[in-house]
């Protein structure tokens, strides 16, 4: 028995042991002599080596200084948002309890709400206590920190949240560094020139300068040409409309909007195509956006037809892709262009492509911003000039391995600055055919469309397509298979139970009314009028 | 000995389990029940059953159980039977081979097989190299049968519990009953009909219930298989909805109450002693040499169940070291860099160290419960101790699922548990909710290994004057010193390699155990699936030094966890 035991206990440990060992050496003890620049991203990992290696370069080169990036990860932007709360409600606590004593409890929520506004003459639902728990934050300088110095990456909305809380700031409590103290120091590098304040109805930084975009970013169509070579469609998917080709069914991605944000986005994008469309038609707006709505939403139930399933993730859909399960999917671009750039063969071309589709896009920012009570703002200065410099900018988009790009992967994502897109840079470039900020042109993001209907929407798509897609699948076959005829395609897509009015109207209102019962019951009418409707369609297919 | 030192033990286990089992469930429970002003009403349960996307959830989970009961028997019984019968080549390295399936948790299995089943994947490029399929229209396997798929994963997971259950029935079988039928003229299908089978249904039973409810509830297959229709995975999205919603807690109720019914009835038909096992041991059992050709043809038997079982095993360790694989059977190209990656991303070291700490305390936890509980019931007279015991075997019938969903909601701001997560380290929940789920295992190893002591030593020491801690500590524990590795090794293993607390319960990536690592690493763009895979080789490794470890110390004994 015992030597049994001994050999089996040896074996475990050495398994135990196993990744412990062959871990990368503990980075921070390999650098104790250079200074640190800690980072909180949710950023992947290809853009975090290859902004280190070159921030240090650069440093070396410029300044003589030594630097290293620790870089924090506590999971993806909505983990970040959560993380940075909890750290900045302790951290203002320890400074509570050691300035004004006991209480804090009370206060905890009201530090980082972005609702109270102390200078303001009606205290709404506050207390005083609330309110001057979130003045002394705001006022706080640099007493009160996370330890940490850049948030760098996510989407500007969830940035524009972390600047109204207080948790990022224009400056330090110096005022010497920060976004705001670049913008002072190189005001020709925030000129509409080069770093506009916002294109295609997208803000590219914030007004009080609590972040500034570093890198756009844009919703498109990932695809597999081998896939869609097989389905004998030759023209490449350019336009959310192709997605509706009777071709691709059963071989598109998607991803089930109540899951994936970034999808809903570019179902979004879809729908303000659709009514800029109808605009250009001369309808008057009021019209345009009902008739738009329209045409869109009966794009995204043929589209939805067309699914091989609703996956859970976004970053499935670009994987599902570039393994051949689906021939299409609904991407934003650098998943996309990432996928493409993994599967990338000897001679530059990839089975994986991705394109954006003219028109059908806006640009979105893509920030980064100085965290309150940083602890090295000089050197987290130095990284912001870095990141919006012509230097910084080539890594975005420069080939792995070209002089000025990155070292090992190629990043593939469009910079943020105008003259980034030059003919000098072209022949660098991984992506020199993409010029975002003339794809999007012709595009602008109007807010008042759709903006206020965005659970709307993917609550309506939840209900009409992820919750009745089986029934939905089975019919758009049956149509496939009589030949698509118009009375049967009529009745598939006919969407007067979530027109534009429904969906404003007693929809929204009971989406907000925050009854998850009434919630429950229209999601299941609602169902069950598609699932109806579905039904007939297939047979008044079937008996053409 | 003194009386009030087994009452306090029953007491204290018997409060732990109200507090950490039966109020998360009776919490939940009362979640479905009553509407937001206090009042008692069915009708969220009723709305369960009145929306079709529930009920064909429901449908489909039954399904998914049934199935994959069904197969799991399918497999199992031939392999059994014959192992039970008949001596024939290499029958001692292939009856421990039928435990490897087990080694991985199966949602990592479902990587693998979504690899053999993609559009351009290896079954089709074997069926187009063959000539028997249009490369131009190759059969989506999976997006049209994910049933078939999930189904498949499971029991090729579950069938081994099937077949250790079934063993033991069949070792318990008296012979001369099979001899009987013989001599009264009932011979070979009609004789495995009538008698042998009808004997051992205890076994069968009690071996499905458990792949049952284990499948029946599923969580981490159906959701790589992305087969979203089903209830354990509508329950997992309805978490993200809590506030408010009491639909997901009424999904909870329906699935627990189908459970714990069936636990119930397969106690009621098979609990007691049956005449299987009070007939026990009149005759010998002797092994009969298959005829050469049977013997092979066994052989082969067991072969193709182990290797149809391992495939999703083969694919993940293929695809961990895989460069390209798309279109082919094997890769297109080798490569060990997603080892150094995965094990070199700031997830997965984090995540080992998590998962160690969490399953090594939950462990300790294990032991000390399980010891006290197994002590009570076998050395004490007790009134109540069979109800302990019942009750400690409990969690086995309880969804993993509906008890981390319990945890869930109690750890949320302002309810009782909240305290429970320090800052945002759920350490100690998730250290309870492994160490009840998992308690069953070492209450089951170390009540045999205290039937198996006689009595008498210990009365011997406490004659001399040995205070009864004393003699626990002395005599009794280091004679069952072999039970309590084997069940802490058990409880140990499954325990670094849980799947629903972890996905519910852990939601800091600085805290994640291995398990949501891997989850989360297949949905790192482009090298995800293969960064998944390295770490699931890894785990894979790691329970199969584990599980053989256990086989080794404890032998024949080890079916016998696995029962009801």
């Amino acid at each position: 028995m015992l030597p049994r035991l001994i050999i089996i206990l040896t074996l475990l440990v050495a398994v135990l042991a196993a990744p412990f060992l062959m871990r990368p050496e503990d980075r921070a003890a390999m650098n104790t002599k250079a200074e640190r620049l800690i980072i909180i991203s949710p950023h992947n990992e290809s853009i975090r080596s290859e902004f280190e290696r070159a921030f240090a370069r650069y440093m070396r080169d410029e300044h003589e200084r030594e630097v290293w990036i620790d870089w924090r990860q506590p999971g993806g932007t909505s983990e970040i948002a959560k993380y940075l709360q909890s750290e900045y409600e302790n951290a203002f606590g320890n400074l509570w309890r050691k300035e004004w004593g006991s209480g804090f409890s009370n206060v905890r929520g009201a530090v980082t709400n972005a609702k109270i506004d102390p200078d303001s003459e009606d205290p709404g639902d506050f207390s005083k206590e609330q309110i001057l728990a979130r003045k002394r934050f705001l006022n706080s300088g640099d007493s009160v920190s996370s330890g940490m110095d850049l948030f760098f990456g996510g989407g500007a909305y969830d940035f524009q949240k972390q600047a109204n809380a207080g948790i990022l700031v224009a400056t330090d409590a110096s005022g010497q560094y920060g976004p705001a103290a670049l913008a002072r120091e190189r005001p020709d590098w925030f000129s509409d020139d080069i770093m506009p304040a916002s294109a295609s109805g997208e803000p590219f930084r914030d007004e009080d300068w609590r972040w500034v975009g570093t890198v756009l970013s844009a919703f498109g169509i990932v695809y597999n040409e081998d896939s869609l070579a097989r389905l004998g469609i030759e023209e490449i998917p350019d336009a959310w409309e192709d997605l509706t080709d009777p071709r691709l069914f059963g071989q598109v991605a998607l991803a089930d909007p109540t899951k994936s944000g970034s999808v809903t986005k570019a179902i979004e994008m879809m729908f303000q195509q659709q009514i800029r469309q109808a605009l250009s038609e001369g309808l008057p707006e009021e019209e345009a956006v009902r008739e738009g709505w329209k045409r869109a939403m009966q794009m995204m139930l043929k589209i939805s037809a067309n699914s091989r399933y609703f996956t859970n993730q976004a970053s499935k859909i670009p994987h599902d892709v570039s393994q051949g399960d689906a021939a299409a999917g609904m991407s934003i671009d650098f998943y996309g262009r990432t996928s493409s750039e993994f599967y990338r063969r000897d001679d530059g071309t990839s089975r994986v492509l991705f394109v954006m589709p003219e028109g059908g896009t806006s640009i979105g920012a893509d920030p980064i911003g100085l965290l309150r009570g940083a602890p090295h703002p000089e050197l987290a200065h130095r990284f912001l000039e870095f990141v919006l410099s012509p230097e910084g900018q080539k890594l975005w988009n420069y080939r792995a391995g070209e002089d000025g790009g990155p070292i090992r992967t190629s990043l593939r994502r469009p910079p943020i600055r105008k003259d980034f897109y030059v003919e000098a840079n072209l022949p660098h470039q991984s992506d020199p055919d993409v010029n975002p900020y003339e794809i999007s042109k012709g595009f602008t993001y109007e807010a008042e469309w759709t903006g206020s209907m965005f659970n709307a929407l993917r609550f309506i798509i939840r209900c009409a397509c992820v919750d009745t897609h089986h029934e939905q699948r089975d019919a758009w076959e049956a149509i496939i298979e009589a030949g698509l005829p118009a009375d049967a395609v009529e009745k598939f897509a006919d969407i007067s139970a979530i027109d534009y009015d429904q969906a404003l109207g007693p929809i929204s209102e009971t989406l907000r009314a925050k009854d998850k019962i009434a919630e429950v019951n229209l999601a299941r009418e609602l169902a069950a009028t598609f699932r109806q409707q579905y039904r007939d369609a297939g047979a008044a297919a079937a008996s053409d | 000995m003194s009386r009030s030192f087994p009452k306090l033990i029953f007491a204290l286990t018997a409060l732990f389990f109200a507090v950490f089992f039966l109020f998360p469930i009776w919490n939940t429970v009362q979640e479905a029940f009553f509407d937001p002003d206090g009042g008692f009403t069915f009708a969220f349960v009723g709305a369960v059953f009145q929306n079709p996307i529930y009920l064909e959830g429901l449908l489909n989970a039954f399904k998914m159980g049934l199935f994959s009961t069904l197969a799991s028997l399918l497999l199992a019984l031939p392999l059994a039977l014959v192992a039970n019968r008949y001596r024939f080549p290499g029958k001692e390295v292939l009856t421990s081979l039928l435990l490897v399936p087990m080694i991985l948790p199966p949602f990592v299995g479902a990587l693998g097989v979504r690899q053999f089943l993609g559009q351009m994947g290896v079954l089709n490029s074997f069926l187009i190299d063959l000539g028997l399929m249009d490369p131009d229209h190759p059969f989506d396997w999976m997006g049209e049968g994910q049933l078939f798929g999930v189904v498949l994963m499971n029991a090729l997971h579950l069938y081994p519990i099937a077949y250790l259950n079934i063993s033991a029935a069949l070792a318990n079988l008296d012979p001369a009953m099979e001899e009987a039928a013989e001599n009264l003229g009932c011979h070979g299908l009609r004789r495995l009909w009538r008698v042998t089978l009808p004997l051992i249904m205890p076994g069968v039973f009690a071996g499905s219930t458990i792949i049952f409810i284990w499948s029946f509830t599923e969580l981490g297959v159906p959701l790589i298989f992305d087969y979203s229709r089903v209830t354990s995975v509508q329950i997992f999205d309805g978490i993200k909805e809590l506030s408010g919603n009491p639909l997901p807690y009424a999904l909870v109720v329906v699935m627990l109450v189908t459970t714990v019914l069936l636990y119930g009835i397969s106690k009621a038909l098979f609990g007691r002693d049956s005449f299987a096992s009070s007939g026990r041991a009149s005759v010998g059992r002797t092994l009969e040499d298959a005829t050469p050709l049977a013997g092979w043809c066994f052989t082969a038997l067991f072969v193709g169940v182990t290797a149809v079982a391992v495939l999703p095993h083969i694919g993940v360790i293929l695809l961990s070291v895989a460069g390209d694989w798309y279109g082919t059977i094997l890769p297109s190209e080798f490569t060990l860099q997603h080892y150094v990656d995965a094990l070199g991303h700031p997830l997965t070291v984090n995540s080992i160290g998590n998962s160690l700490k969490y399953a090594s305390f939950s462990t300790l936890f294990d032991i000390v419960l399980g010891i006290a509980i197994a002590y009570v019931v076998v050395r004490t007279k007790l009134p109540g101790r069979h109800l302990l015991d019942a009750l400690a075997m409990l969690p086995l019938a309880v969804p993993g699922l509906v008890l981390a969903f319990g945890f869930f909601a109690l750890a949320q701001e302002g309810q009782p548990f909240h305290w429970l997560i320090l800052g945002e380290d759920p350490v100690i929940i998730l250290v309870i909710a492994y160490a009840v789920r998992r308690l069953p295992y070492v209450v089951r190893s170390a009540a045999a290994g205290f039937q198996q002591t006689s009595v008498s030593l210990e009365e011997a020491a406490q004659n001399l004057g040995c205070p009864p801690g004393r003699t626990l500590a002395r005599i009794t524990l280091p004679l069952i010193t072999a039970n309590l590795i084997a069940g802490a090794l058990l409880a140990f293993s499954f325990a670094m390699l849980e799947v629903s607390d972890s996905l519910i319960l852990a939601e800091q990536a600085q805290h994640y155990p291995i398990t949501k690592a891997i989850y989360a690493l297949v949905s790192s763009l482009g090298n995800g699936h293969y960064l998944a895979s390295a770490l699931g080789v890894w785990a894979m490794a790691f329970l199969a030094v584990t599980i053989i470890g256990a086989g080794l110390i404890l032998g024949q004994k080890l079916g016998a966890l696995f029962r009801v």
